[in-house]
């Protein structure tokens, strides 16, 4: 088929599945897009100007506040929600990963940031698909996540304000396998500052991969963040030893397959476990792992404190 | 440096240089004497490291770090099978022996970076950074050494950001601006944005009462209030916002004239900056040429600026006609009456400096216009601020 005929293919189903009160999940087929973006260039983006600025109620209706007169509208329009988003699924791809967190962290409003269009509008349709589906149910699922396009390594501040997230999750990053391109992963010793920002103290990032080196050059980062200025050179980053700690500590993690003895115990460990279980198993590219036979390298790591200032030691 | 640094400054101890690039980090380097010692900085034998992990290069070959077992596309793979034929290839590394440490970073173009000592609750000063980027953020991060905490983000530009100004008399006050039509007057520790005073109508106004009235220019600098309604006007870009603090204030508070200048616009804008961080425009001081830069003498309460004599006033393309009116001045020089509170020319500074330039541009003879392709980098070279605005021009193939 010609290009110029799969889009128009493209086009008019996804205008049918908009139409038809959208209860049957979308096609992938019709929502590809190539697997990298340059997250340098400007894109034409729409991003709030800062977090108070940002509407959510289209994102989450059925967290609106309810309209009083007690709620200050003194940001022009903006309906405020009865809770703020706490999770962000940074590169949500599919949003495999968010429908199964949707029932996991019931309490929690979640968030997928995408920086690919066409990917986004699937998620977008899915939820929506999901939502309508199960609309009869009570409580209705679904209603906890959603899904925007965003430039992530530039604009992460615009959409969460200081220590608003409980958790970040990054699952199978764009590898960026040349040494030229390393500048453009996702996590680097410059970009911890920003999840270290949006993090609450206590917060967890959860990383996972199935490129080994990329594993090893994340969790470098994350463990020599604050170690050494912003955790050396982009070449160096060995972990510090017997240095002041950083910013961030890495969590002891289940095995594979045995997260389930750690949730049974509960508290924050099993928490970390059922998430981390989740991100294995149900996260897309971690199923496609598992169908090739390949690795997975999971790091998980506890945003600590801020440090004291230094006239205050 | 490892990018081309676009603002440079030097910490309030003035022993360390801070470095901003346009790849978007922040560096920072000692500013004498350090450079080929060992220095240590944390801990960490900076040399040491760089070597060590340049051993390391040399001893492990060329391996790639995707395997089979990775999710690839079919692409990808042919490419992974590429690479594993590929025997030693070796990365060639340049060890810059510059003893430069990176201290934070955005993902864009840095414009501009300062740093400011603020009184603290242990009543020792704290140090802070201040780091300005194309894409709309101005963050505050701790000073050296924990650059790499984001104490938090001015945000409410909606355009690039090209200046940062903060008053040594109000250090808790920033004043910024770039592309947008409005400068913006912030509570920085705060986050805080206290008010926006609109430029765009002030360059209309003047642009209207200057090009409308038929006479084009008038010889030396003219104080203009704001007058007359607004046209449309071309897109502000401001190129430099200076503070001058003014001791004279009978109530011992001290009064800062905030002096702005924009890419293309033959005028400086002066703002007044109160102690009830209030900032009130007092005057559009229209110049005979588009201006290009400003600085202030702080001890002579003067500032000296600098203009652009090859293009029209008003215009960043259009040749200015040399044939129409006589020599137009590189420089001028305005002082601060404090009596009548107003800027007016420093008739001493000017003669110098116009002296000054003269001799300069007759050592040179008059250079012609050289075609359009001179003219174009020229305009690049005296108005490059304007091209970090976006085009919004995206190519998204998306099959």
């Amino acid at each position: 088929m010609t290009a110029a005929g799969k889009r128009q293919k493209r086009e008019d189903y996804r205008k049918t599945h908009k139409e038809e009160g959208n209860a049957e999940l979308p096609k992938k087929k019709f929502y590809r897009q190539r697997a990298h973006a340059n997250p340098f260039s400007d894109h034409r983006l729409t991003y709030p100007a800062s977090p108070a600025l940002m509407d959510w109620s289209s994102h989450y209706p059925a967290f609106v506040a309810p309209d009083t007169q007690s709620v200050a509208k003194d940001h022009a329009g903006v309906k405020p929600l009865t809770k703020p988003v706490t999770v962000a699924d940074i590169g949500c791809g599919f949003g495999g990963l968010l429908v199964a967190l949707s029932p996991l962290l019931p309490d929690e409003l979640i968030l997928g940031l995408e920086i690919r269009t066409q990917v986004t509008e699937y998620v977008e349709d899915r939820i929506s698909a999901l939502r309508s589906q199960c609309a009869d149910r009570s409580p209705r699922p679904y209603q906890n996540i959603s899904c925007l396009r965003a430039n992530t390594m530039k604009f992460l501040p615009n959409f969460f304000a200081r220590g608003q997230l409980s958790h970040i999750f990054l699952c199978f990053p764009d590898p960026h396998f040349k040494a030229r391109k390393h500048k453009a992963r996702i996590v680097s010793s410059t970009l911890c500052a920003e999840y270290a920002y949006v993090l609450r103290p206590g917060g967890c990032v959860y990383t996972i991969t199935d490129v080994e080196e990329l594993g090893e050059w994340m969790r470098s980062r994350f463990e020599a963040f604050g170690n050494s200025g912003v955790g050396g050179e982009d070449e160096g980053g060995e972990s510090g030893e017997g240095r002041a700690e950083g910013m961030f500590e890495t969590i002891e993690l289940p095995e594979e397959g045995k997260e389930g003895e750690w949730v049974d115990e509960g508290g924050q460990k099993g928490l970390v476990a059922m998430l981390v279980r989740c991100i294995r198993e149900e996260t897309e590219e971690g199923k496609k792992v598992t169908r090739n036979g390949g690795k997975r390298f999971v790091s998980v790591f506890r945003r600590r404190e801020d440090p004291a200032w230094p006239d205050e030691i | 440096m490892p990018k081309r640094p676009c603002a440079i400054i030097l910490t309030p101890d003035d022993s360390t240089i801070l470095c901003a690039d346009k790849f978007g980090d922040v560096y920072s380097l000692p500013l004498v004497g350090q450079v080929f010692e060992t220095a240590t900085f944390n801990g960490i034998d900076a040399n040491n490291t760089s070597r060590t992990s340049d051993q390391k290069h040399k001893q492990k070959p060329f391996a790639p770090s995707a395997t089979s077992l990775t999710v690839h596309t079919k692409g990808n793979r042919e490419a992974l099978r590429q690479q594993q034929n590929i025997r030693n290839l070796k990365a060639e590394k340049k060890v810059s022996n510059l003893d430069h440490k990176l201290l934070l970073g955005h993902v864009s173009l840095l414009t501009d970076v300062a740093c400011v000592t603020l009184a603290s609750p242990s009543q020792k000063p704290r140090n802070y950074i201040l780091s300005s980027d194309r894409d709309e953020h101005i963050r505050i991060s701790r000073g050296v050494p924990q650059a790499h905490i984001i104490e938090g983000y001015c945000l409410g530009h909606t355009e690039f950001i090209t200046k940062l100004c903060v008053p040594t008399v109000y250090p808790h006050l920033l004043i910024s601006g770039g592309g947008d039509d409005y400068l913006i007057l912030w509570d920085w520790p705060a986050g805080r944005m206290l008010q926006q005073l609109d430029l765009k109508s002030l360059v209309a106004n003047l642009r209207n009462t200057k090009l409308g009235a038929g006479k084009l220019f008038n010889g030396s600098a003219k104080v203009k209030d704001a007058e007359t309604e607004v046209d449309i006007a071309p897109r502000i870009c401001v190129s430099n916002i200076q503070a001058l603090e003014i001791r004279t204030e009978p109530s011992g508070h001290p009064r800062v004239e905030i002096i702005v200048t924009c890419e293309g616009v033959p005028a400086l804008f002066t703002f007044t900056l109160g102690m009830n961080a209030q900032m009130q425009f007092s005057a559009s001081i229209h110049t005979e040429s588009n201006v290009i830069d400003v600085t202030i003498l702080p001890n002579q309460s003067s500032v000296i600026y600098s203009m652009d004599t090859c293009h029209q006033a008003f215009s960043t393309d259009a040749s200015a006609d040399t044939g129409k009116q006589g020599p137009r001045s590189l420089v001028g020089s305005l002082i601060y009456d404090l009596d009548s509170k107003t800027w007016e020319e420093n008739q001493a500074l000017q003669a110098n400096l116009v002296a000054a330039t003269r001799e300069c541009a007759d050592s040179q003879l008059h250079v012609p216009q050289a075609g359009a392709a001179k003219g174009k980098s020229l305009r690049e070279l005296l108005y490059g601020l304007e091209s970090l605005r976006k085009r919004g021009s995206e190519n998204e193939t998306d099959v």
